[in-house]
């Protein structure tokens, strides 16, 4: 492999490591803000 | 928050642009180590950008530990998560390095031994915050490793200078950079410390709202 190619290896990965985490980052709070509404609603149907 | 976020966002992201066009085609390349230099403009921004992720775990642990405030735990666990990530793309991105120019992935040198064990001691923070189910408990138990942990950066930085390495000394620390190198350099330090934060808020509002569901899942 040339200089070229450990360059593309290395900045690959750090595109990859770094997209990925912004992406699970987005993933999880989507997810959690669902979560919060869900328990927010099932409580406000509590309420007499 | 969320709109200070997105700004940073973009923000990272304009500059990750600019400094990844003057790290590949602006910057010249090195006169002893030629074009495979060129990785080090994102090693080195991403070992000084953990670095300062555990700082920021290291004062909200002690923070946390003597207010007991929720949201420097928060701010801790975050930013060791960040941490975890730049210190991940400095090992692959250093080990990529190391083989054209050492001839060698890797080798159990005192700074790249050094940066192995801070990346396991905050994956170990990480899986202690989730083997504890008492938040409170948990937050106390990392604090403890988030400050202890904070002993390796001294010694990993150090490592240059007390031992004989195979690892470089600090080029910047000496003020031995040409200027064509140190100005692609500190754009892309800029990039990555901006990204930081940017996560950083992110992964700290992620805290909040699990916390803001736990409590309305007991209060109900």
């Amino acid at each position: 492999m040339g200089p070229w190619g450990y360059i593309g290896l290395a900045y690959g990965i750090a595109a990859v490591a770094l997209g990925g985490y912004r992406c699970s980052l987005g993933v999880r709070l989507r997810r959690w803000r669902a979560r919060l509404d869900r328990a927010a609603a099932g409580r406000a149907e509590d309420v007499p | 928050m969320d709109r200070l976020a997105r700004i940073l966002g973009v923000g990272a992201g304009v500059l990750l642009a600019i400094g990844l066009w003057m790290g590949l085609v602006q910057a010249p390349p090195d006169a002893v180590q030629g074009d495979v230099q060129r990785i080090m403009y994102i090693h080195v921004p991403s070992i000084l950008t953990a670095y300062l992720a555990f700082t920021v775990v290291l004062v909200a642990s002690i923070a946390y530990l003597l207010r007991g405030s929720r949201g420097w735990d928060r701010l801790a666990h975050a930013s060791a998560e960040v941490g975890v990530v730049f210190t991940g793309i400095t090992l692959a991105t250093g080990s990529i390095w190391g083989k054209p120019t050492w001839g060698v992935w890797w080798t159990w040198d005192a700074r790249l031994t050094g940066t192995a064990v801070l990346f396991l001691i905050y994956v170990g923070y990480l899986m202690l915050r989730s083997v504890v189910d008492d938040r409170d408990r948990a937050g106390r138990y990392a604090a403890v490793v988030g400050i202890l942990g904070f002993f390796d950066i001294i010694f990993t930085h150090m490592a240059v200078k007390w031992f004989r390495t195979l690892h470089q000394a600090s080029t910047l620390e000496k003020g031995a950079i040409d200027p064509a190198l140190y100005l692609p350099l500190m754009v892309n330090l800029g990039a990555f410390v901006t990204l930081y934060i940017y996560f950083l808020l992110r992964r700290v509002r992620l805290g909040t709202l699990e916390e803001a569901v736990e409590a309305e899942v007991l209060g109900g």
